[in-house]
């Protein structure tokens, strides 16, 4: 993987995220304006299937997640860039292995969700209480994304990088 | 100023022995780090749905008084859980913390941020007679969005500058 590491390293937006000094501060704005998109409606969506806000029918509160896809997009983008901007200091870092592996984990379980309980979900009205699969998916759904943000706030104490 | 007069305060905070086992241990910062940034998840999360709301982006069949309503207990967890992990984390380094720029501008904004939330965003949001002022909820809605991701931003640059 080194020569992958070096060629990140040597790359032209490398030395665009490390030399232009505001360039770093602004992308970590970003990402943390993307985070609260990502999370906050993720979350929203989350505690709905768990029995909270059962007032609000899920097909609407469901068509809030392109913005939270939005939130997920900038911060796949501006975490590309501060990877791209110091490569050695994430590729051997645990809490930055383990923030990539339990976004993949969420996406897995975001998979499951659209193939097993998600046109039931769907169909919640007012007051309707979601199955129980829906519920667990829930629950690991916020788990995983607090894992990720833990992860990612362990960065500069776990593994010295920021 | 006010920053003079409650620098002794701060000062004696800082070295009660509850602030100097707080701020010990890196991990316990951390921790309360990975909270702080949970609640704000859930506020700014609530804050921003309201406004997609208010925006006509999404819920459009929802009234906004009950929206408001459903969301207001994630919000004030999140507030919560914000405010507390903050007092503690500024506790573990107090000194340092309130001599920085952004640390004082940061209060300065969470303090208008909250004054606004309370006194008019969800004051606004909340109102039955709302269909009446657009305006109102569209302005009070994109300061408080505006608020509250500015004390979230130099939040961050207490960490860089």
């Amino acid at each position: 993987m080194e020569p992958v590491w070096a060629w990140i390293k040597h790359s032209a937006v490398s030395k665009l995220v490390v030399g232009v000094p505001w360039i770093w501060p602004a992308c970590e704005t970003l990402h943390f304006i993307g985070m609260a998109m990502l999370i906050g409606i993720i979350g929203v969506i989350d505690l709905r299937m768990l029995g909270f806000m059962k007032r609000l029918p899920f097909a609407p509160l469901h068509k809030l997640l392109p913005w939270g896809i939005a939130g997920f997009v900038i911060n796949l983008t501006t975490g590309a860039l501060f990877f791209a901007g110091d490569p050695y200091q994430y590729k051997d870092n645990i809490a930055f292995i383990m923030k990539v592996a339990f976004i993949l984990v969420a996406g897995i379980n975001v998979l499951i969700f659209y193939l097993g309980p998600y046109k039931q979900v769907e169909a919640m009205g007012p007051g309707d209480d979601a199955p129980t699969s829906a519920k667990v998916i829930a629950a690991t759904s916020i788990f995983l994304w607090f894992g990720v943000m833990y992860w990612g706030r362990m960065l500069p104490f776990i593994g010295n990088a920021f | 100023m006010i920053w003079e007069w409650l620098h002794p305060w701060v000062t004696s905070l800082g070295s009660t022995s509850f602030g100097l086992w707080l701020g010990q241990s890196v991990e316990r910062i951390a921790w309360l780090f990975v909270f702080h940034i949970l609640g704000i998840t859930l506020l700014l999360g609530t804050v921003l749905v309201s406004n997609l709301r208010i925006f006509g982006l999404a819920l459009k069949r929802e009234p906004l008084p009950e929206l408001a309503r459903d969301l207001d207990p994630i919000a004030l967890v999140g507030l919560c859980l914000t405010l507390l992990s903050g007092a503690l984390i500024f506790t573990g380094g107090a000194e340092n913390y309130f001599t920085g720029w952004w640390f004082r501008t940061k209060m300065i904004l969470l303090a208008s941020a909250l004054l606004f939330h309370f006194v008019v965003f969800r004051t606004v949001i909340r109102s039955e007679r709302i269909k009446l002022h657009p305006v109102l909820a569209k302005l009070s809605g994109g300061a408080a969005l505006l608020l509250w991701f500015s004390v979230g931003i130099a939040g961050r640059a207490i960490a860089f500058f």
